[in-house]
């Protein structure tokens, strides 16, 4: 069933746009796509940003209680910056969901959540761990776009949505 | 991309919105709140009417953002 894809890739892409003061064209663009995140209590969606140098998917401490996912708080660890700037996160097992092109791409993972406000400049991370392991991200700065096309060990399956 | 791959780019986020947390309606085409904090923008998506929203950081307008937070 995945081999197909290689023939028939189907991309996730969404290239947000930000103002701001410090780009010639006072634009910012950033590869982030919209998220689903589930749990036993219910779902929010995330605009998060994909990042192939991430080594770890992590989100929002407040989705992890507005969704009612489990938590192992006796496992906390700590994820770091460039700059070494640290913060502390927990493991949660969530579902994740990404759609596009009519095609969902839903899979139950272990990801980090930290506190809201350790995440300052995104809503959340897209990392290898819990994500990007599975997908095959590609960047493409001329044309503005990203996709992130399944790979064979994606660990669910591809449903068409409705 | 694939040929028959269409999607609509988003608007840009405007600068006022730099460094806050953000709600996009469900298609994504109109920001219908924001705030400092999740909660806040997720009760002010609500008063809004928006039922399904999607949540965003926008970035600093004046820190450029490299490998973690």
């Amino acid at each position: 069933m995945f081999a197909l894809w290689a023939d028939d890739e189907v991309p996730v892409s969404r290239i947000s746009r930000h103002a701001v003061g410090r780009f010639p064209d006072g634009v910012l663009l950033r590869p982030e796509v919209p998220l689903r995140i589930i749990g036993p209590d219910g779902a929010e969606t995330l605009l998060a940003l994909v990042d192939t140098g991430a080594d770890a998917t992590v989100l929002p401490k407040w989705t992890q209680e507005a969704i009612g996912a489990a938590i192992d708080e006796t496992q906390p660890s700590i994820i770091s910056g460039i700059a070494g700037q640290e913060l502390e996160v927990v493991p949660g097992n969530v579902e994740l969901m990404l759609e596009q092109a009519g095609q969902v791409f839903r899979w139950t993972t272990r990801v980090d959540f930290a506190a809201d406000e350790g995440l300052v400049d995104a809503a959340a991370i897209l990392g290898h761990a819990g994500c990007l392991r599975y997908f095959r991200p590609s960047f493409d700065g001329y044309d503005r776009e990203l996709e992130l096309v399944p790979t064979p060990d994606f660990p669910a399956t591809v449903t068409t949505s409705k | 991309m694939t040929d028959n791959q269409t999607f609509e780019r988003p608007p840009a986020v405007p600068i006022e919105y730099a460094g806050r947390w953000i709600a996009w309606n469900e298609s994504q085409t109109k920001i219908v709140a924001a705030g400092e904090t999740l909660p806040q923008v997720r009760e002010a998506a609500r008063q809004a009417g928006e039922s399904e929203p999607v949540f965003a950081k926008a970035p600093r307008a004046n820190v450029r953002f490299v490998g973690g937070r």
